[in-house]
């Protein structure tokens, strides 16, 4: 859309459906990788032996959100992958890193 | 006499570091009043200028007081309720609202053409819709 249109009529126009969220920032780059982190989980999830692994992608990809949520100063997004990091970090201490410790 | 009054009621309006500038002035009344309220009006301008600026930092970057802005806090409390409601134990309740709060999102996404949330949201709940047909049937 960037290569059609003149940035002036992109920014003043109301035909042109744009996105309500910023593109081509760090946000725009962070929230792909995220997205990736956290379909690369859904994969696996399910699959014996491989429990620990969709945990710390889960992670990574609610953490990314996280970040999203910051720089687009979204509390709704902050709040609901602030609750999913708290939820991931307590199983992974839980059940892989609390065992290993001892 | 009267217009003397009405200059005096602006020039009480006017702040009193820009009425200290213009102090020693030798102009007329009329004309100190004219420079004073053109130096406030500038001043007034660069602070409204500031305030703007200070507002555009905390302002969100996504749609707010819109529909869509509603049903993003709704799909939030839903998918936070379902995510809590399953670690409670009762899975098939909790999947319920995951999968609401999943549609929710995807139609957030749509609003906002935000195709990263739409894909993240629609994957996640048809799998957790998958699920639950898997239960019921």
């Amino acid at each position: 859309m960037a290569d059609k249109f003149h940035p002036e009529e992109l920014k003043n126009s109301n035909r042109i459906f744009k996105s309500a969220t910023p593109k081509y920032d760090i946000s725009w780059y962070i929230k792909w990788c995220a997205s990736c982190f956290i379909l690369a989980s859904m994969s696996m999830r399910g699959i014996e032996g491989l429990q620990m692994y969709d945990l710390i992608l889960s992670l990574v990809g609610v953490t990314g959100w996280m970040i999203v949520g910051i720089l687009w100063r979204d509390r709704a997004l902050m709040l609901l992958n602030g609750v999913g990091i708290i939820l991931f970090a307590r199983t992974l201490l839980q059940d892989y890193i609390g065992p290993w410790l001892s | 006499m009267a217009i003397m009054s009405e200059l005096d009621k602006i020039q009480g309006k006017i702040s009193s570091d820009v009425t200290d500038e213009f102090a020693g002035s030798t102009m007329s009344k009329a004309g100190r009043l004219a420079m004073e309220l053109n130096k406030e009006r500038k001043r007034l301008k660069q602070e409204m200028e500031e305030l703007q600026l200070e507002v555009e930092d905390l302002k969100p970057a996504t749609p707010t007081g819109t529909v869509d802005s509603h049903v993003k806090w709704l799909a939030t409390i839903l998918g936070v309720a379902g995510v809590f409601i399953m670690s409670a134990g009762f899975g098939t309740a909790g999947q319920v609202c995951y999968a609401m709060a999943a549609c929710a999102w995807v139609y957030v996404g749509h609003c906002w053409n935000d195709k990263a949330i739409m894909i993240g949201s629609a994957i996640s709940g048809t799998a957790v819709l998958m699920n639950l047909v898997e239960m019921i049937l």
